[in-house]
């Protein structure tokens, strides 16, 4: 899968974007899984402090569609998905 | 009066007579200032029928009770006429510092009305008011004659005005401030070109009074503590700016391509992003009077061909001359931003236009020599080029001008102009953001993004979190942020704001400035009021149901890739069920009770 990074998780996770060779997982197991790569800064990003639920102000997409019209955490991250991240950043 | 200073200026070209008048309490009350107040003010004094360049159409500068407080982010202005693009009513709104410096010098708002038989401009110094001539700024850009006014008259003064783009009544030309600050959309710039009036400069020194000292700074820190703890409002706006959707609206599958003709994924979009912007021009990021949030880019092409310096692109303007014209080289999209604001032209109508253009070439309707130039898809140097002939009329830049209906409409394919009401869409594929499509339909400036913003809730999910592929709630959630983003266009705050704070905090704010006893549904009511009031506007201009609708390509033709393959923007699904949630017939007329019960 390709995880894709914007704003300022681009520099928590030092690369605009990655290929990760992974079995599918859910999105909480993926959240945690990038933590660990990249540490604890992205995890305060990216999970809540327990690390039980995804941080409120982070926007997940996979193939550009958010899990919260899917599955939320519970969502299945497939092998060939692209996974975008987003913090709540806005214009308009 | 509290908030308001409670006067106006009416200033006639024609005999170069200039008034004061009185603002009525109770009409402040019931229509606020900005947006309403002023157009209120426009229907009750204009003819219907009026041309929109006539010496008979006036053209009114408004601020709002908040205008210049202690509110957050409360720069705001209003300019409102006839919007020479749509033949809609016009109100565009900018910020930065003139609207505040307007309040200083002792006026909520100036009437302008007539024509000047030569080049004037008008100069406000604490409660001092005189025209003067402007024939030797005429022909100037905006920076020039900025800097030209203060030196001429006060080192501090702030200014309004018009580049060569007004002058020569190019159909988007805005109204800008301080340089770089624009009340961009319709032409409105256009009418104070045919007015012979150049610009506004303004110098006060003189406060503002608030009914409830206390109880209105207790209203404003709290407003301005939740806007500096929003992730939006507080650390996202200020970082990246506006061009951070580039990435998200194109992740979403929203970021409309090549005219909205190829779909609405650019698969180049990461290199006109805020984060691109953030890494290669920006110097410094720039807030308006009294903003926490400084979401303006000052910005700067150190070298190569496009080398300039300037402010912005905002995320609209890149997309209009970038991905909606299959470029990617975000030092061209800057150049041609900077060149926008100095000619004081629109860059979402410019870009979409040339897109427009370049699709006509594509199917053989436009040639190279027709054109005198080489407007296709994906030509950076092209889209530079002719930002300058647009803005002086030059050769093709001429059709250019009218805007991309008119251009299509002349060669018998108005099908390709992507607007509503003859005003170009910006940035958000109605067919990938359902909300935003009906949004388009039924604003009643024509296609635009800032009378309804369901982009909110449809992708940040705020202040709710919507789907933004079904139609479902989507008529019922519109009408709320029209109503509120009335209410804000009116008492001179950032629409921004409402990223971070709500209705109720906004209430506050108004009431304990104002004094009015109004409750937080009476003041979304006057939103309401505020709407319809400029529907009926739009009746008289002889808008109907039929108006009301997006480009067949977004009903008809399906995108052919991303989270929104297959769909087009189900507008019957949504549109009744709109116009019932309103008040209004099955044609969209509001019903004889509504308007009673707004008091219209």
């Amino acid at each position: 899968m390709i995880v894709k990074y914007f704003a300022y998780f681009r520099k928590d996770a030092g690369c605009k974007e990655e290929t990760l060779l992974l079995a599918p997982l859910s999105v909480l197991e993926l959240l945690n899984k990038l933590s660990e790569i990249h540490g604890q800064r992205l995890r305060k990003r990216l999970l809540t402090a327990d690390q039980t639920e995804i941080h409120p102000d982070v926007i997940f997409l996979i193939d550009g569609r958010n899990i919260d019209f899917i599955d939320g955490k519970d969502t299945m991250v497939s092998q060939d998905a692209i996974v975008s991240l987003f913090p709540r950043v806005a214009g308009g | 009066m509290y908030g308001l200073i409670g006067r106006l200026l009416r200033v006639n070209l024609t005999t170069g007579a200039v008034t004061e008048e009185a603002i009525s309490e109770s009409m402040a009350k019931k229509y606020f200032g900005g947006r309403g107040l002023g157009t209120k003010i426009y229907m009750d004094e204009v003819a219907k029928d009026t041309d929109v360049f006539s010496p008979d159409n006036k053209l009114i500068l408004m601020t709002g009770p908040l205008t210049g407080t202690f509110a957050t982010s409360a720069g705001r202005l209003m300019w409102i006429t006839k919007a020479p693009l749509t033949g809609t009513i016009g109100c565009a709104n900018s910020g930065g510092e003139f609207g505040p410096e307007l309040k200083f010098a002792g006026f909520d708002g100036v009437i302008f009305e007539g024509k000047a038989e030569k080049p004037v401009f008008l100069y406000v110094n604490n409660g001092k008011v005189e025209l003067r001539s402007a024939e030797d700024l005429w022909g100037k850009t905006v920076p020039d004659t900025t800097d030209q006014l203060v030196a001429a008259t006060d080192p501090d003064a702030k200014v309004c005005c018009i580049g060569p783009a007004g002058e020569n009544r190019v159909l988007f030309a805005g109204i800008m401030n301080e340089k770089n600050r624009a009340a961009g959309r319709g032409g409105l710039g256009a009418v104070m070109g045919s007015k012979n009036l150049k610009a506004v400069v303004v110098r006060g020194t003189g406060g503002i009074k608030v009914a409830d000292n206390a109880g209105f700074l207790a209203a404003c820190t709290e407003a301005r503590d939740k806007l500096k703890a929003h992730p939006v409002t507080g650390a996202g706006l200020g970082a990246y700016g506006t061009e951070i959707l580039v990435n998200i609206i194109n992740a979403s599958g929203g970021l409309p391509i090549n005219n909205w003709r190829d779909g609405a994924v650019d698969r180049n979009a990461d290199d006109i992003s805020g984060e691109t912007l953030v890494e290669k021009y920006l110097v410094r990021n720039k807030g308006c009077f009294g903003c926490s949030m400084a979401c303006g880019r000052v910005t700067k092409v150190k070298d190569g061909p496009y080398k300039s310096a300037g402010e912005g692109p905002e995320y609209e303007a890149a997309w209009a001359l970038g991905s909606s014209c299959g470029i990617n080289d975000l030092a061209a999209i800057c150049k041609v931003n900077f060149l926008c604001n100095e000619y004081g032209m629109d860059p979402i109508t410019l870009g979409s236009t040339f897109a427009c253009a370049m699709e006509m070439f594509d199917k053989g309707l436009l040639n190279v020599e027709e054109m005198g130039g080489n407007l296709v898809f994906g030509d950076a140097a092209s889209i530079v080029e002719f930002a300058t002939k647009t803005a002086k009329r030059e050769g093709f830049g001429d059709k250019l001008a009218d805007g991309s209906y008119r251009l299509a409409e002349s060669y018998g394919v108005p099908e390709l102009s992507m607007s509503v009401k003859k005003q170009e869409m910006p940035a958000y594929d109605g067919r990938s953001l359902q909300g935003m499509g009906l949004e388009y339909a039924t604003s009643n400036r024509g296609g635009c993004h800032v009378r309804g913003y369901l982009t909110s809730p449809e992708i940040l999910g705020l202040p709710v979190k919507m789907d933004p592929l079904v139609t479902e709630g989507k008529a019922a959630m519109l009408k709320i942020f029209q109503d509120l983003t009335a209410v804000v266009d009116s008492i001179g705050l950032c629409l921004f704001t409402t990223f971070g704070i709500g209705l109720p905090e906004i209430a506050n704010m108004l009431r304990t400035c104002t004094g009015w006893d109004l409750t937080d549904e009476e003041i979304l009511a006057t939103g309401d009021r505020i709407w319809n009031m400029e529907k009926l506007y739009n009746l008289g201009q002889g808008f109907t149901k039929t108006d009301d609708t997006l480009p067949p390509r977004l009903l008809h033709e399906p995108l052919p890739e991303g989270p929104a393959k297959g769909k087009v923007c189900e507008l019957d699904d949504m549109l009744p069920e709109y116009y019932n949630l309103r008040g209004w017939d099955k044609d969209g007329v509001p019903a004889k009770a509504k308007l009673t019960e707004l008091g219209l």
